[in-house]
């Protein structure tokens, strides 16, 4: 079939579908690429002998009218492959920028010559199953009238070549090693993937599916034209990925690295001082620990290495931050580790109160393990600072898990993007030399939800791009350090100041959009009614200083925390007035404790509140607080505040209302008794419920239970 | 175009009426040349399909699970020294989506279309 300006082309056809199926994953570009081939030839063949000129045109209205579904399929086949970026699009753009300019060149050409160039001319882009760099394109044979436009083409697909790539380049640049698997090894690797995924895999008929679907492909003969062992592996994850969506699942191609080492004397090492050598060349994950402006602790950590390796250096940064009022812990480029090492640094930020994190799954041993934090940390805990941690799309695995449990705890605020996705725990299982895969075989339940991340990520309280998560989250932390410094900082309060200015501008229009701390996420008053039945306060914000803290128990005569509970002075509380559980301030030292949220006031409200305490100080005259905030003397006091104020603050215009306050010479048992306050004047607005117990006097234990919104008539 | 999910665009209805066509004719398979001239031979259009438009639609009834596609065994291609051809067959979910489009169509069935020789 020859046919003089059909060949060209047809060449621009086969260049175009180059360039756009160019760094694709194997299956797909192959498939394309043989099908628009199979095309051409059969077009070719039909119009043997009709007007050539005709046919050119034909074949490249078919290109330039197919272009933007190539684009598009493109784009699709990426997000498929969950691998869509920006360099993605920018590459598609500039393919189809040069596409176009081919054939504008070869139109002209074609217009204005009407010759036919001698039949043994050859124009070869590109070799269709060869990479763009092995094989460069070959333009070289082109001479004599078709010169003039195929200079131009010459000088121009090198220039687009480098100006596009050079990532590829220096991909290209190391060689991975690779062996050819025949039928056999196939086989050998497709029943060691399956047989291990129906052994392990956590759930039992997502391995059976996985396998029906890739005895089918097998059926339909898809393996029999691979011959690398590493697309072998490509492939396989690939495909079981597609029924599973497991992004901890893979088939792995061993390299086979150099020989070890030969021993140094002494013989080899164990294999935990193997891990920790390994290990510490990372300096167990902790990249960077540092004092931002404004005292702000920060914490990059790119991995969670078990602690038996790991600790020393979690302490020793967990130490350096003890000091600073607010934590940031940069999880973006954290793709995950050890459960036991995120338990262990998560307890720095609780109390010796061992708090339930998660329950993990495993199906191979059918076993349940649970994970709480400790009730002992080396160093010093980080209990009463607040917790930022940044995320990105890349944060997955452990790191997901860290952020989880903190953010359902209600213990941290996440800023970022939404995260990765994957919740299993995974076990590694040779298939033979060549070969291993990664076998998830467990789940996690969390403690509060009842359910894990797997699939869809944690999701950020505060959305912002992973390159401004930590701009906005330093700002945030600002923001809170502006209301709770003590009026003696006057060096920090310029730094907090001075640095809030230049990150609001540096984040410009990013920056409106980020809430205050104190006013994340009001709940709407019709859903705000709280009988403290969850046994948990996780609907609710705590702000401590001092020992003790808020807590939920059931039982009048046993202290929810015996480590937090004074025994000089038995606990002794009513019972819980509603139902099984209430909210109790509990304690073995002087302290204030916060209980607040956020409420927005969609329509009149009634609240209603069953309040009670026992008090062994004497309640301090309201006019004797020295400041203009909690934190002194003795104190029961429940307000209606301001959500933007600060959260101690006793300012007169910060508090909207008094709800109920303890007075001076109040008995010292308070039985459950009803609070009512109508918050009609006030509708249409968010507001701020404040529980606010001090004693700084002598023991107080402050209670409520049953508050309820009772929405008014009209 | 913004598509809904599972909604067919009238590229993709007229290639299941098409496949559904030649079906009835004996002819249950095609590859994606012989579609697109079958395409322009029932609208009259001369100008075939675009490679783009063609075969992401093609893909895309695939994913539908209203195609199904393989290909042809390597030693017929090899023995008469031409490219491998990919081989769509309509599947029971394709027919019926064609059969809704030609009732849609007001129960009007094409008349078979005069074919030119469509290389074996």
């Amino acid at each position: 079939v020859k046919s003089g300006l059909l060949r060209p082309a047809v060449a621009c056809v086969r260049a175009w579908t180059w360039f756009y199926t160019w760094r694709m994953r194997p299956q797909p570009r192959e498939t394309r690429r043989a099908e628009i081939e199979s095309d051409l030839w059969e077009f070719q063949r039909d119009a043997a002998g009709d007007n050539s000129l005709g046919l050119a045109l034909h074949v490249l209205l078919r290109l330039l009218i197919g272009i933007p579904n190539d684009l598009g399929w493109r784009v699709e086949q990426e997000f498929v492959a969950g691998r869509l970026t920006q360099t993605g699009v920018v590459l598609s753009a500039r393919a189809a920028g040069a596409a176009i300019f081919f054939c504008a060149l070869l139109a002209i050409q074609a217009d204005t010559s009407g010759r036919r160039p001698a039949p043994h001319h050859s124009v070869n882009f590109s070799q269709p199953t060869a990479s763009p760099f092995s094989s460069p394109p070959r333009t070289a044979s082109v001479q004599t009238r078709w010169s003039a436009a195929m200079t131009k083409i010459r000088s121009f697909v090198p220039a687009l070549l480098l100006s596009a790539s050079p990532v590829l380049v220096a991909q290209n640049a190391a060689q991975p090693s690779d062996i050819a698997v025949d039928a056999a090894a196939r086989t050998e690797v497709i029943d060691g993937a399956l047989k291990a995924l129906n052994d392990a895999y956590v759930f039992p008929d997502v391995a059976k599916k996985m396998e029906e679907a890739i005895r089918a492909r097998q059926q339909r003969k898809e393996y029999d034209v691979i011959t690398s062992g590493r697309q072998l592996a490509q492939i396989l994850t690939e495909h079981l990925r597609e029924v599973s969506h497991d992004l901890h699942l893979s088939v792995n191609f061993i390299e086979q690295g150099p020989p070890p080492p030969p021993p140094p004397s002494g013989g080899a090492l164990p294999p935990e001082e193997r891990q920790r050598v390994l290990a510490g060349r990372q300096n167990f994950g902790f990249a960077r620990v540092e004092r931002l402006a404004g005292n702000i602790g920060y914490l990059d950590l790119r991995g969670f290495m078990p602690p038996a390796v790991a600790g020393e250096t979690a302490t020793a940064a967990m130490t350096f931050l003890a000091s600073t009022d607010a934590i940031i812990f940069d999880l973006r480029q954290n793709g995950g580790g050890d459960p036991t090492m995120v338990a262990f640094l998560t307890s720095y930020v609780f109390g010796q109160h061992a708090v339930h994190l998660n329950d993990f799954y495993s199906r191979p041993t059918n076993e349940t393990r649970q994970s709480w934090t400790l009730p002992y940390v080396p160093g010093r805990r980080l209990t009463d600072k607040d917790v930022y941690i940044l995320t990105s799309s890349r944060t997955f695995s452990g790191a997901e898990e860290f952020t989880y449990n903190l953010k359902h705890l209600k213990r941290a605020i996440v800023v970022g993007e939404t995260t990765g996705g994957g919740a299993h725990t995974v076990g590694g299982r040779r298939i033979n030399a060549h070969f291993a895969i990664a076998v998830p075989s467990g789940r996690p339940i969390n403690a509060v939800t009842k359910t894990n991340w797997e699939g869809v990520g944690v999701e950020p309280d505060v959305k912002a791009s992973a390159e401004n998560a930590l701009k906005v989250a330093h700002l945030m932390a600002l923001e809170k350090q502006q209301q709770t410094l003590p009026a003696d900082a006057t060096g920090l309060r310029t730094e907090v100041t001075t640095t809030t200015q230049s990150l609001r501008h540096e984040l410009g229009g990013a920056a409106v959009s980020i809430p205050t701390v104190e006013s994340v996420k009001p709940v709407p008053a019709s859903k705000a009614s709280e009988d403290f039945e969850s046994g948990t306060l996780a609907n609710w914000r705590i702000d401590q200083r001092g020992a003790g803290g808020w807590f939920s128990y059931s039982n009048g005569k046993t202290p929810p925390n015996a480590a937090q509970s004074d025994p000089n002075f038995t606990f002794d509380v009513p019972a819980p007035p509603q139902g099984k559980f209430a909210a109790v301030t509990d304690t073995n030292g002087p302290g204030r404790r916060i209980l607040y949220r956020d409420i927005m006031l969609d329509g009149r409200y009634r609240v209603h509140l069953t309040v009670f305490y026992v008090n062994l100080g004497t309640f301090s005259a309201t006019n004797t607080s020295s400041r203009d905030t909690i934190g002194d003397e003795q104190q029961y006091r429940i307000d209606l505040v301001l959500p933007s104020a600060p959260v101690a603050s006793l300012a007169k215009e910060h508090v909207l209302a008094n709800i109920f306050q303890g007075q001076p010479s109040d008995p010292s048992r308070h039985q459950p008794t009803e609070v009512t306050f109508d918050l009609s004047p006030w509708a249409g607005q968010t507001v701020r419920l404040r529980l606010a117990c001090t004693d700084f006097q002598g023991p107080l234990r402050a209670g409520v239970d049953n508050i309820r919104f009772e929405r008014l008539g009209q | 175009m913004r598509r809904k999910p599972g909604h067919l665009v009238p590229l993709e209805t007229a290639i299941c009426v098409c496949a559904a066509n030649l079906a009835r004719t004996g002819i249950t398979q095609f590859h994606g040349y012989e579609i697109a001239k079958r395409l322009g031979d029932a609208s009259n259009c001369r100008l075939l399909t675009a490679y783009g438009t063609l075969y992401r639609a093609l893909g895309r009834l695939e994913a539908m699970g209203l195609l199904e596609s393989r290909w042809e065994d390597p030693q017929i291609p090899a023995r008469e020294n031409r490219p491998g051809r990919r081989f769509y067959v309509l599947t029971a979910a394709g027919d019926i989506a064609a059969q809704e489009a030609r009732k849609a169509a007001g129960e009007m069935m094409p008349a078979p279309v005069a074919r030119r020789p469509v290389p074996a």
